[in-house]
């Protein structure tokens, strides 16, 4: 029984917490090959099933739920559902587990290290006669503390060009991140607390009420 | 997709199980420091800061709502 960490132990808590902040940031493309011999050991040792043949690797997490909805005959408008196989997303479990088995010397089941090789995909959604996968995204800008974070750009990016745009952590629409030159007028556009913030935060609160006053 | 609900039972058992593992080994005190250092902190920037924020773009892009919508 471990009852107490010791220093060097306490010190490494910070180490495994930012390996596994940084993965997602750090993902390379699917090789197919190697993805079919990974997910063959998940589904066999997790789902307790062998992969289905048909493999369909989309450009992003929202071309792999449509693929699903066509694939599954749902309706292209269906309610998105985040699938539970969500790879490098579920990394505080892989944290967890990695941190208890390479500095506590704790050993779990072999499932359990199947599992955690998830970590190299995005989403993957198990059907019954196919398996649908989404490239990692190709770019992500993140602020301290924050998250999300790009002025002039998308926070994150997929290669079928699908984003994400945010600024100080709070989701955007396109306009407020890209424009280099806000209108004023726009403010009234915006009915989110955050979002407005973040507005007059990028447009200045002095321009903003010399603007509206006019 | 008519499996889901088993297949999540599955995944969720995999994690009941190291937790009741770590929790025959390890203090709880340690227990609850690793998972407050390690964990919590891990999912709170990936998963809040995030995911959170793909998933919620998704949704709106899916359900047919302008792209750039919040």
């Amino acid at each position: 029984m471990i009852e107490k960490l010791t220093e060097e132990q306490e010190q490494l808590l910070a180490v495994y917490r930012d390996k596994w902040v940084q993965k997602f940031k750090e993902m390379k493309p699917i090789d197919e090959s190697k993805a079919k011999d990974v997910l063959s050991e998940v589904f066999s040792a997790v789902l307790c099933r062998s992969l289905p043949d048909k493999m369909y690797i989309e450009k992003s997490p929202l071309a792999a739920w449509r693929r699903v909805c066509e694939l599954s005959g749902l309706d292209k408008k269906s309610p998105f559902v985040w699938p539970y196989l969500d790879g490098v997303w579920s990394s505080g479990y892989y944290a967890w587990v990695d941190y208890y088995s390479e500095v506590l010397d704790r050993k779990f089941t072999p499932a359990t290290y199947s599992y955690m090789k998830m970590a190299d995909f995005d989403v993957v959604y198990p059907l019954d006669d196919a398996v649908v996968l989404s490239e990692p995204l190709l770019e992500v800008h993140t602020i301290s503390g924050k998250g999300l974070h790009r002025d002039g750009g998308p926070a994150v990016r997929y290669a079928d060009d699908f984003c994400v745009w945010a600024l100080n952590g709070v989701r955007v629409p396109q306009w407020l991140a890209e424009d280099k030159r806000l209108e004023p007028k726009r403010f009234a556009e915006i009915s989110n607390v955050e979002v407005r913030r973040e507005f007059v935060r990028k447009i200045g609160i002095e321009l903003l009420i010399e603007e509206l006053h006019t | 997709m008519t499996d889901d609900g088993v297949y999540q039972q599955v995944r969720d058992q995999v994690w009941s199980q190291v937790r009741a593992q770590v929790r025959d080994q390890v203090d709880a005190q340690v227990c609850d420091q690793v998972q407050a250092q390690v964990w919590a902190q891990v999912y709170a920037q990936v998963w809040h800061q995030v995911v959170e924020k793909i998933k919620y773009q998704i949704e709106d892009q899916a359900a047919g709502q302008v792209s750039t919508s919040v």
